[in-house]
Formats: C-alpha cells, sequence, structure tokens
C-alpha cells in the first residue's frame, strides 16, 4: 500500500472503484501497478459485514438487475433496516422501495400489453418480497391467477409454463394442486428434467426425504447428458434421506440446508 | 421598514404546488402571521405548475423559477467577467481544503446573469474542467465529464442569477437551490438570510442518488458531493437556522453551522381545533392512517398490518385517509392487495376526508412511512386523544420516546401488528398514556408557540440594520 508521501505526491486522484477499472486504470498509464495490485487482491465479498456500500449501491444501479442479484440485495437490505443507524436504515428501505417501484413497473406495462412475461415478474416480485409473507403471498397469488387467465384465453402453454405454476404452488404451499399439476406434467412431458426437479421439490415440502432423493434418482435417469452431476446430487440426497429417517436431531436441518445449498448435508 | 416586515420565502418542489408537510407548514406559517407580508419565489422543474393551495392574501407577490430555462438569463460576456477570476478563486480554495469566499464570489455576479455559456466560451473555465477531468476522472472521456459538470453546474447557475422579489429577508426552507438562492439574495441585497430545514435536503438528494438508475458511477460521487457542499454553504452563510428537532440541528453543526445560530423550533398544531374533537367511539377496533396513498407512506405495510391483526381480531377496521391519486398505480395496487387478502370489507380508502370525523373514533392512529420529519398526525392524533405507532423515522421515535411499545423498524408489519395489538390489549394504561399524549401535545407542539417564534424571529432579523451589520461582518 502506498505511503501517504506517495498518495500526496500523486499526479491523479482518481481511485478505481472496481477490479476491471483498476486494470483499465493501469493499461492506460493513470495509476501505477500497486493501485492495481491492492484494488485486485481487497476482494470484499458483497454479502459480507460490514457491507460494503459503495459495491451495494453500484449493484443497485445496475439496469435489469438479474433476480439472483436482486436477491442478494435485498437481504442485504432487510438486514440493515434494522440498523441502529437511522440514515443505513432509511437507505434501507427507501433501496426496498425502489427494487419494488422498478418491478412492478415493468409489470403495469407488461399487464397493460397483456404480456405472457407477466406470470414470470409477478412471481419474481413475490420472491422479492420474501421477507414479508403477506405481499410474498399476494405476488405470488397474483401470478398464479395471470398465468391461468392466459391460459384461459387460449394463448397457449408449454412446460415451461407448467414448470411455472408448480413452482408457484409449491411456494404457497399449496401442496397439494401442485402434485395434481406436477403428475399430469409430468405424464406429458416425462423426459422434462425441471418437473423432475420440481417434484423433489414437492416431496422436500411434505418433509418426504426418501421421495426427494427417488426424485433426484429419476431426473438423473432422464438426463442422460447431466447423469453424472445428477447421480452425485441423488447419493447426496440419498444418504441425507436416510440420516433423515433414523429421526436424528437436527437432520432435517441438515437436509434443509441442502436444499438450500445443494450441497451434502450429513457429512 | 414600514411596520409589516415583508419576508421572501424561497422554496424549492414545494408549496404551492406539491401538498405535503412542508407545505403544509409554509401555508401555516402565512396564514398564521397575517400581521407581515409575504412573497413567494419558487424554483420549479416545469413551467405554469397548478396551484394545490389558495394563496393567503397577504402573500403579495410570487415569482417562479425554473430550473434549465434558459432564456430568461441575460448573456453578455463582458459582464460576466468579474465574475471569472472570484468563481476560480472560490474553486482554487475548495481544492485545497480552505473555505471558499462565497460571499465575495456571489457579489462579482451579477443577478440575472446566466453564466452556463460562459463555462463553456471562457477559456479559463474551459481549462479548471480539462484539468478536474484528468485528475479525478482519468479513465473516462473528457465528454461523459462535461455533460455531467454541465448538468450539475446548470441548476447551479440558475440558482446564483435568481432574482427574488425585493424583501427585508430571504428565508429559504431547504438548502439546495433554494438555500443558496436565497443566499444570492442576500448578499446583493444586503439582507438577512434565515434557512429553515423540515428534513435535510443533501441527506434526501444522497438518498435519491444511491439508489437511482440514471446517475452512474463517478457521477454519482460529483452529484452527492456538490449536494453536501451547497448544503454546507448554506449552513455556514445563513444568518440564522431552524431545525425541527434536535438531532437534526446536531447534523447541520456536523456540517458547519455555527451552534449560536441554530435554534429548534418544532412543529405545531392548532391545538384547540384537534383537542376539541368529541371522542364517540365505535365497536370495534379503528385503526387509522394519514397520509397519502404513495410509496414513501408505504401503504402496503399498513395492509400486511391489517391482515395480520384481523387475523386475530376480526372485529378491527383500518381506514387509509388521505388522496389516492397521486400514484394512482400504487393505488391500484394496495386495492388489490386488500381484495387478494379478502380484507376489503374491513379496510377502506376513505380518500381526502375532514381527518376530524375520524379523530373522534379512531382507536389509534399508525404510520408506516420509510422516511418522515416530525410527523403532525401524531400531534393531532394526540391532541384529539389518538394514540400513535409509528416507524423509527425522523424525530417521531424522539415524540414517543422512544418507547419500543410504539414502534418498529420500517417494513416490520410484524411488529407494528404486535404494537396494535397490544395497544388493544391494554385500555386501561392507555387511557393513562392518551392522557399524558395529551398534554405533550399541548404543551410542546401548539401552533401558537411556533408561529409566536417565528413572528419573532423575522421581526428581529428584518430589522434594517440587522442584514447590514451581517455584511459589514
Amino acid at each position: 500500500m502506498e505511503g501517504l508521501k506517495q498518495l500526496l505526491s500523486r499526479k491523479t486522484r482518481f481511485i478505481p472503484r472496481t477490479q476491471a477499472q483498476a486494470l483499465a486504470a493501469l493499461s492506460e498509464g493513470i495509476v501505477d501497478e500497486s493501485v492495481f495490485i491492492w484494488k485486485a487482491v481487497n476482494i470484499h465479498p458483497v454479502f459480507e459485514e460490514p457491507w460494503d456500500l459503495g459495491e451495494v449501491e453500484r449493484l443497485l444501479s445496475k439496469e435489469d438487475l438479474d433476480l439472483e442479484t436482486t436477491l442478494l440485495l435485498m437481504t442485504i437490505f432487510e438486514r440493515l433496516i434494522r440498523n441502529p443507524d437511522k440514515e443505513l436504515a432509511l437507505f434501507a428501505a427507501e433501496s426496498i422501495n425502489a427494487v419494488e417501484q422498478r418491478r412492478s413497473k415493468r409489470i403495469q406495462k407488461l399487464r397493460a400489453a397483456g404480456s405472457k412475461d407477466l406470470a414470470r415478474e409477478l412471481r419474481e416480485l413475490g420472491m422479492i418480497c420474501f421477507a414479508r409473507p403477506v405481499l410474498k403471498n399476494f405476488y405470488l397469488s397474483e401470478a398464479l391467477a395471470a398465468l391461468r387467465s392466459s391460459r384461459d384465453r387460449g394463448e397457449g402453454s408449454d412446460e415451461r409454463d407448467e414448470a411455472l405454476e408448480i413452482g408457484i404452488l409449491i411456494d404457497l404451499h399449496r401442496i397439494d394442486e401442485a402434485k395434481t399439476c406436477l403428475t399430469e406434467a409430468v405424464a406429458a412431458h416425462p423426459a422434462d428434467r425441471k418437473l423432475r426437479l420440481l417434484a423433489a421439490k414437492e416431496r422436500f415440502a411434505r418433509r418426504d426425504f426418501r421421495g426427494v432423493a427417488c426424485a433426484f434418482g429419476t431426473a438423473a435417469a432422464v438426463a442422460a447428458d447431466a447423469a453424472v452431476a445428477v447421480a452425485a446430487d441423488a447419493a447426496a440426497a440419498a444418504d441425507a434421506a436416510v440420516a433423515a429417517e433414523t429421526g436424528a436431531d437436527g437432520e432435517y436441518e441438515a437436509l434443509r440446508s441442502f436444499w438450500s445449498g445443494g450441497r451434502p448435508c450429513n457429512e | 421598514m414600514n411596520e409589516k416586515p415583508r419576508i421572501c420565502l424561497i422554496l424549492e418542489g414545494s408549496y404551492p404546488f406539491i401538498t405535503g408537510g412542508v407545505s403544509a407548514w409554509v401555508q401555516d406559517i402565512i396564514s398564521g402571521l397575517d400581521g407581515i407580508d409575504f412573497v413567494l419565489f419558487t424554483i420549479s422543474p416545469q413551467k405554469n405548475q397548478k396551484l394545490r393551495y389558495v394563496l393567503p392574501p397577504n402573500i403579495t407577490e410570487h415569482r417562479d423559477l425554473v430550473l434549465g430555462d434558459r432564456e430568461s438569463g441575460r448573456r453578455s460576456h463582458n459582464e460576466g467577467r468579474p465574475a471569472v477570476g472570484a468563481i476560480l478563486a472560490a474553486h482554487a480554495r475548495m481544492f485545497s481544503g480552505a473555505m471558499p469566499n462565497i460571499r465575495e464570489m456571489i457579489s462579482r455576479i451579477p443577478e440575472g446573469y446566466d453564466l452556463t455559456e460562459d463555462a463553456v466560451v471562457e477559456s479559463r473555465y474551459w481549462k479548471l474542467m480539462q484539468r478536474m477531468n484528468e485528475e479525478r476522472n482519468p479513465a473516462y472521456p473528457f465528454s461523459d465529464y462535461f455533460w455531467a459538470w454541465q448538468s450539475a453546474h446548470a441548476m447551479l447557475f440558475d440558482a446564483l442569477r435568481a432574482n427574488p422579489p425585493e424583501a427585508d429577508l430571504y428565508h429559504a426552507i431547504s438548502t439546495g437551490f433554494a438555500g443558496l438562492a436565497a443566499l444570492a439574495a442576500s448578499v446583493r441585497r444586503n439582507k438577512p438570510f434565515l434557512l429553515t430545514e423540515h428534513g435535510l435536503y443533501h441527506k434526501e438528494r444522497e438518498i435519491e442518488i444511491r439508489k437511482s438508475q440514471y446517475i452512474r458511477g463517478y457521477q454519482r460521487d460529483m452529484w452527492i458531493k456538490a449536494y453536501n457542499r451547497i448544503s454546507g454553504i448554506c449552513y455556514r452563510e445563513a444568518d440564522s437556522i431552524t431545525a425541527l428537532f434536535e438531532e437534526n440541528r446536531q447534523k447541520q453543526l456536523e456540517l458547519g453551522a455555527a451552534a449560536d445560530k441554530c435554534v429548534v423550533i418544532p412543529n405545531g398544531i392548532d391545538i384547540g381545533r384537534f383537542a376539541s374533537v368529541v371522542r364517540a367511539p365505535r365497536p370495534g377496533f379503528h385503526v387509522g392512517l394519514v397520509g397519502r396513498i404513495v410509496p414513501i407512506k408505504d401503504i402496503k405495510t399498513f395492509i400486511a398490518v391489517a391482515k395480520i391483526v384481523l387475523d386475530r381480531y376480526s372485529d378491527a377496521e383500518f381506514h387509509a385517509i388521505g388522496p389516492t391519486d397521486e400514484d394512482e398505480g400504487y393505488y391500484e395496487e394496495c386495492v388489490a392487495l386488500t381484495e387478494s387478502l379478502r380484507i376489503s370489507d374491513r379496510f377502506h380508502f376513505t380518500g381526502r376526508q375532514n381527518v376530524l370525523e375520524y379523530y373522534s373514533f379512531l382507536d389509534l392512529m399508525l404510520l408506516t412511512s420509510i422516511r418522515e420529519a416530525q410527523p403532525l398526525v401524531i400531534m393531532e392524533g394526540w391532541a384529539a386523544g389518538v394514540p400513535s405507532v409509528t416507524t423509527k423515522v425522523g424525530n417521531a421515535p424522539e415524540m414517543v420516546d422512544y418507547d419500543e411499545r410504539f414502534l418498529a423498524p420500517s417494513k416490520d408489519a410484524a411488529k407494528l401488528a404486535e404494537c396494535v395489538i397490544w395497544i388493544r390489549g391494554h385500555p386501561e394504561e392507555m387511557a393513562e398514556i392518551n392522557r399524558a399524549n395529551r398534554e405533550k401535545a399541548i404543551s410542546r407542539y401548539d401552533k401558537k408557540d411556533m408561529l409566536s417564534s417565528y413572528e419573532k424571529l423575522y421581526r428581529r432579523m428584518a430589522r434594517p440594520e440587522a442584514g447590514k451589520r451581517r455584511w459589514r461582518a
């Protein structure tokens, strides 16, 4: 790191914000190697406290944020909103509102245009509101209604829509309905791996852990090209399921962690 | 000076075009001080906006400056030449970390004179801009920097050339462009400058910039710094500063305001009007929210609270009392939410109403806003005998003495519902608390006290010698 003297004698006050920016600045001769090395090795993951608010803000300003990044940001904001520092809490609350407003505006446009993407967008907003169950269920219900009304209008439906519907039903904890839809969808598209994975999710929602392993196994069987990876998952899940069946304390939590993180859980 | 002081209120993005807390406060001040003449100087984003208030008769003149209206400014390079040296000197001092002599700089800029073209034509400005870009943003093209600089400075130049009506005192109701315009008038006309802040302008702008998608990269820092500097200048140069509560006063001090010129004058309500409400409780448990149906009031959280409470007490009833036409898309979503939750028979969007009728039977006021300064509705409710539960925003926590029974973090519907349920379950304790709240409203938040404080301040500051003394100093 530069000493104070060096810092003061630099001809530029430019401080690169990202590694890419540091690299560009180095190649242009604006900063020297030490600045690039400092920026390149000082990587602070965005999802780690103390929060890197500059990075959070940079992500927030991006147009068309993907769902995964949005969920990450919302998790940070949901924690920040309880911060005793009122300014930080206000920033978090305003940011949550901003994210929701952006999505709401998109939804209003899709609704006005009668777009088929409306249901998908509503479901994503439901997922974004994960910390507020009332709003989450509202958006998920709206998504389901939009999907079904689009189908009732005869706009056609493919396995993607079916998977979306089943996913929403599971998120809404309407498991029996999800199972009925799933059975029909699997019968119509027996080779669809996504539907098989949804079957695992549906069984997981019922805490039918042996069923989860079984569904993974079937998914592995139908997806020849991804067989190795899926089988590894299935084996891990089967182990977890067996362990869970023994009734040992904490195994359910372990399996839950497997499901959310996709990693073997009973080690 | 005649008996009636003439006060120029300088406002940006509020009264008389936009409704809300600040505008209601301005209307109260003007109509409550009929022994004082007011002139308005408003700073607007566009021409011919619709008036949302009936202007009281003691407003004798209203002038509107439209930001970005390049036609209304004078341009003559010779006329602007004396300003060049002063502006460059101010920048040089600023970059070296010293305080620029803003008063000296403003005094060299002729009133009504538009500096925008000089910034491009005058080679010394151009060089300054180039140097700034090379120093601070060398990784970006100069054209990016130029347009960012241009858009930020064009509004500053508008504020600096402002020619508000003649007055004995210039009173800005925020820092920002209103504050700068007040400072410019104060310097050029040798009159005092009073600054009042409800929220903190630079903090509000900073949050807007941070969550925005249209200002990117280093330009964010440029805008945030610009707003902070403007607020700092206003705090340092104002002859007197008022804040609504101590926490905000402390923040003003942090940014350079001198302690001896900062005072707290809290908001006030017409105690007689609200205390005279005759309570006529209705069957069930009635919860109200008084405010516009807009995202900043977070009505969706209010609806979520209603759902949680109704699941437990089906006789509860909820009233969202306020205009629904400001963000119709949001209002429609809120209505759909109540329908989807099947609570629309217990949740009412009343539209604009006489709140006194509601204060007569409401059992509780809920405030779910994500941003507030010092909410009048809490005071009104207290005076009328209605308790409040509020999010931890602005001065609200201090108002309720940091009592967690009445406080929740923003957007926390579960905690807010818990507070509502606690209040419902403790009527005797609440009767005592309501009495104390009413006393608090009467002793701390009487509009008469607020008006009297401002009248004294106006009369003291608007004395002919007041401005000269400051200017000579």
